[in-house]
């Protein structure tokens, strides 16, 4: 197994920025998630969204990854609501269990494919 | 690697021919066998293992001596970084020129030494930065452990037990115990802080202190006159069950509120089982805010898992947590666990899992301290010292069969 995360880009809708994530997601690779994603938003994206089929694992610090991306995007409100501006596309069924026993499927919409992740912004 | 002295140089010049090596180009990997050595002429050079850069170096400076005199693999990978020239000596030409010529020779030994001389300094100071690093971590270790409870709460027909066992020197995961006198109530927690290390550590002490802080406030409010708890003589409780609900709601919420607000930045998060119990009837109230589901079992069966009722504390401001609740029967325990323990590996990279310590439960009856000792010892028979990688932590509560 593969211990580095591999990120593609892509812009498949107007407003949408596709980050396709291949690899594990854990404390070795949460720093190049962030940094990718730093660098997308920092080039204009406003919506984001991590296609997450090809992730093989992902620990708690890939959850830490995911939401510095909610906060970098500005959903930094004091109340907690849903992420307008990030969203989880596809994720195997172990990934969807982990955002669900943490309570993250409570603040970010986790959609089951691609298509319906980009119409959903 | 040492600036050679101008003499060395242009004695070198006689005996070497000059090569270049463009930008990016590497000239050998760490590894190789090689008998030549390399003077740089222009350009910088880089030192490298695989990604981890060593040193950049600069015209003059001598490389690869190291294997080519002593007839070793090569020490580290050598790449152009911009495009360089480099003076090539090949050893056999070098070692039949310093027979003939002792200027040469004293040039390449104090050439040695004085890098041997400046490696020993680099050791030495490097030795005594860890150790300070290594004595800075011990005091860590040991102040964190006063973040811990000392002792736990002894309870007439109850019987508690704790097993904490850090992968590093200081831990991300927590457990604690403590009567809750203004309420006649026992509070049981355990957390685990995302991430590890002394991030982790430093976060762990701020969880554990707010959440009994919270816990705690009505006690310390009226310190004086705060009721003794009598657990086993009191025949009617009379606490509102709203006071139990109102301890639980406020110490995971104004905990989750404090640190989503006060350090929201840094992303870092805890998965919280705080649970009170009611020592004389056995009812039990709880939040699990996104932790492993803690198991209630007895008469050699699991009963119930404690699913989650809200999620991680301390990245969701305004966070929202249910409370349930459940009870606990003569001769039935409670195990509060984290994933260190269901995660942990074997040799082979099997994990533990869940169902191998729900087997371990299932076959067993008897106090919390002996479940305890049965676990760790399943535990270490299926991991046989294999390297730990997160922290363990187990807290068991049992209630006695008879009464």
């Amino acid at each position: 197994m593969s211990d580095t995360l591999h990120i593609a880009i892509s812009n498949e809708a107007a407003s949408v920025t596709v980050l396709q994530l291949t690899g594990p997601l854990d404390a070795n690779t949460q720093k190049d998630l962030e940094e990718k994603a730093n660098e997308v938003i920092d080039g204009g994206a406003k919506h984001i969204v991590l296609e997450m089929s090809k992730v093989s694992y992902m620990g708690s610090a890939g959850l830490r990854a995911i939401h510095a991306i909610t906060k970098k995007l500005g959903d930094d409100s004091d109340n907690a609501i849903k992420s307008d501006d990030l969203k989880i596309a596809s994720p195997s069924d172990e990934v969807r269990k982990i955002f669900k026993t943490l309570g993250f499927d409570t603040y970010i919409d986790i959609l089951d494919d691609l298509d319906s992740a980009i119409a959903s912004f | 690697m040492e600036n050679a002295p101008e003499q060395l140089i242009r004695q070198a010049a006689t005996i070497g021919i000059e090569i270049s090596l463009p930008s990016g180009q590497t000239l050998f990997h760490k590894g190789d066998f090689g008998d030549s050595m390399y003077v740089i002429l222009n350009g910088r050079i880089r030192v490298h293992d695989g990604d981890l850069s060593l040193n950049i170096l600069s015209p003059g400076h001598v490389i690869g001596e190291i294997a080519s005199l002593g007839s070793l693999k090569r020490t580290a990978s050598i790449t152009a970084e911009d495009d360089a020239t480099l003076f090539e000596i090949n050893c056999k030409t070098l070692f039949s020129t310093l027979a003939n010529e002792e200027g040469f020779t004293k040039s390449i030994v104090s050439m040695l030494c004085s890098r041997e001389k400046s490696m020993a300094t680099k050791v030495t100071d490097r030795s005594m930065r860890v150790r300070t690093l290594e004595r800075e971590l011990e005091i860590g270790r040991e102040i964190q452990s006063h973040f811990l409870p000392d002792t736990l709460p002894v309870i007439p027909d109850w019987n508690l037990s704790a097993y904490f066992h850090a992968a590093h020197e200081v831990a991300g995961d927590f457990y604690d115990a403590f009567e809750i006198k203004s309420i006649n109530r026992i509070g049981l927690v355990v957390g685990d802080v995302c991430d590890k290390g002394v991030g982790a550590a430093l976060f762990m002490t701020l969880f554990r202190s707010l959440i009994r802080a919270t816990a705690l406030s009505m006690d310390f409010n009226n310190w004086s006159t705060a009721p003794d708890a009598s657990y086993g003589r009191r025949r009617e409780n009379q606490v509102p069950r709203n006071r139990v609900d109102e301890c639980l709601l406020d110490s995971i919420q104004s905990t989750n509120n404090y640190i989503a607000q006060t350090h929201g930045g840094t992303s870092m998060f805890a998965s919280v089982f705080f649970a009170i119990i009611d020592p004389y009837t056995g009812n039990l109230s709880y939040i699990n805010a996104g932790h492993e589901e803690p198991v209630i079992f007895g008469k050699q069966q699991i009963k119930q898992r404690l699913e989650t009722t809200g999620p991680v504390v301390g990245i969701f401001p305004g966070a929202r947590h249910e409370i349930a609740s459940t009870k606990l029967d003569h001769g039935d325990s409670l195990l509060i666990f984290t994933d260190g323990i269901t995660e942990a590996v074997s040799e082979s990279g099997e994990q533990y899992s869940e169902s191998r310590l729900m087997d371990t439960l299932a076959s067993y009856c008897g106090t919390a301290d002996s479940l305890l000792d049965n676990i760790i010892q399943s535990l270490n028979n299926f991991t046989k010292g294999a390297r730990q990688f997160d922290d363990n932590t187990i807290l068991a509560i049992h209630r006695n069969l008879t009464h």
